[in-house]
């Protein structure tokens, strides 16, 4: 079996993979990293959001093997010891999620976002987040926490 | 999905040359059409060529009157792209409208018109703006390289290198988007050059993109919504599925048309 | 969302049509635009709670009924749900 290499949240990793193997797979089931989920089919949830090189990927449509070297980051990688992530915590203040299943998708697309875009409207909130689905909260919230999340990013 | 043999291309020659070797191979681009393919069991390729190590291929260079856009190149980096956007705005209005962010940080030009998916954009762009498409072997006129539902005139093993657009005076892409996939239920691209009005239309027609003769005649007398107003496509060439029947199609392809126009500057 | 997209949908041969989000149409974020929320309270005169049944949702049928007002001065009295774009077109 093919081994691949990368970083993940900034540890040297390696494991022996298939190369049909999802990198989203590699990450939950070689890694143990299950913060990331998988949700649909078709890569339209969104669940399985990660960073890849600096840029949010679907990390259900990607393989593994496609990523020898890279530098990834999951939804695990964004605390800080037991301090979380701004965006984390404004999920977690602005009532952001109900069962949390999409949650990690939309924290890490949330912050590809802020990245792009230091101060994004309401409207641009609802433009880059349309590849994150959520049957839960009816997005209202999830919207607020990441306004709110990209405001205390900028501090 | 099934397994396969998997290799990194390191140019677009030695890509050729493992697509050459494999029993029954795919070249992978940015993988968000193959990929979720493969998932679903609906391909089976022996071999998965991956073009990704090709750095060649990506990148936005401006040339004498022309755009050309690597074959690599993902829709967020043509959405970004500084010359894209000042040369020509609605190309650049259209990759930001392809899928959703993380899609456009994967998928690729070259792929999308390699695929020629009857509701992709990218083809209404390239029938419209009179593109060239450049491969390993040759370069192809847009006019004769979208051949119906994804169907093109790549030969086997040809690839493709970049696409070049010529900078239209005025052009405009609107699209109506599939309420569920996102996909253009219709999408009408309009551009407006010194000799040519060029329309083209991806959704609705059941052969893919084309061009609409009619609507191309009116505007080159009077380049203004009015003049398509009265223009309709015909509806028996036209799809109809769960979204929108044939009729509402062709309604769609005339308000479109018209709103493209409108907002040509 | 039932009043406003396609939901479930089967061919004349039984086959479901919309097996995935690429046809079933599940709401997403830009779906909607951010709203304040408020409450019309009107107690029911029959009990001593002054409640209603539970979870019956007539939300379809508002929508709809908002859609039909506000296209009534274009003489649309009534209208079939989903009020996906061309059976807009079609009722106006």
């Amino acid at each position: 079996m093919p081994s691949v290499s990368m970083t993940v949240n900034g540890n040297s990793v390696s494991g022996q993979v298939e190369n049909r193997t999802l990198l989203v797979h590699f990450l939950r089931e070689t890694l143990g990293l299950t913060g990331t989920h998988v949700g649909c089919d078709t890569s339209q949830c969104g669940a399985c959001c990660v960073h890849v090189d600096g840029e949010s990927i679907k990390s259900c449509t990607a393989l593994a093997v496609q990523f020898e070297g890279a530098d990834v980051t999951t939804i695990e990688g964004l605390a800080d010891g037991d301090t979380l992530h701004p965006m984390q915590n404004a999920f977690r203040e602005n009532h952001g999620l109900q069962c949390g299943f999409c949650t990690p998708g939309m924290v890490m697309s949330a912050i590809d976002l802020v990245k792009n875009n230091a101060d994004p409207s309401e409207d641009e909130i609802r433009d880059w987040l349309e590849g994150n689905i959520c049957r839960c909260t009816g997005y209202h919230n999830i919207v607020k926490s990441i306004k709110a999340g990209a405001a205390a990013m900028k501090s | 999905m099934y397994n396969f043999i998997y290799h990194k291309a390191e140019s677009l020659a030695d890509a050729s040359m493992k697509l050459k070797g494999a029993d029954d191979g795919s070249v992978l681009a940015g993988g968000m059409t193959l990929l979720p393919t493969l998932k679903l069991r609906l391909a089976q390729p022996s071999d998965l060529i991956d073009l990704g190590p090709i750095g060649d291929l990506r990148g936005v260079t401006v040339s004498s009157g022309a755009i050309i856009i690597g074959a690599m190149t993902t829709h967020a980096s043509v959405a970004k792209s500084a010359d894209v956007r000042s040369a020509i705005p609605a190309l650049a209005n259209l990759a930001e409208g392809i899928g959703d962010a993380q899609v456009r940080n994967r998928g690729t030009i070259g792929g999308s018109v390699a695929n020629n998916d009857p509701a992709a954009d990218y083809p209404a762009a390239c029938l419209a703006l009179g593109a060239t498409i450049q491969t390993n072997r040759r370069e192809i006129a847009a006019d004769n390289f979208f051949n119906g539902l994804f169907d093109t005139s790549l030969e086997e093993g040809e690839l493709i290198k970049a696409v070049s657009f010529p900078v239209p005076s005025k052009a405009s892409y609107e699209k109506f988007p599939n309420p569920a996939s996102r996909f253009a239920l219709v999408g009408v691209f309009v551009s407006q050059t010194a000799n040519a009005v060029r329309v083209a239309v991806t959704g609705a027609g059941q052969e893919g993109v084309f061009r609409v003769a009619e609507m191309e005649i009116a505007l080159s007398s009077d380049f203004s919504p009015d003049a398509v107003a009265g223009v309709k496509v015909a509806s028996d060439s036209l799809n109809s599925d769960i979204h929108a029947g044939a009729d509402y199609r062709a309604h769609l392809i005339t308000v479109l048309a018209k709103r493209a126009v409108a907002a040509c500057k | 969302m039932n009043a406003m997209d396609i939901g479930v949908s089967y061919d004349t041969d039984g086959q479901l049509l919309s097996g995935s989000y690429i046809d079933y149409c599940i709401s997403l974020i830009d779906s909607l635009t951010s709203f304040e929320e408020g409450n019309a309270v009107k107690r029911c005169a029959h009990n001593n709670f002054g409640s209603k049944s539970c979870g019956e949702v007539g939300a379809p049928l508002v929508v709809t009924n908002i859609i039909v007002d506000g296209l009534s001065p274009l003489g649309v009295s009534g209208m079939l749900m989903p009020a996906i774009s061309s059976i807009v077109l079609e009722a106006i």
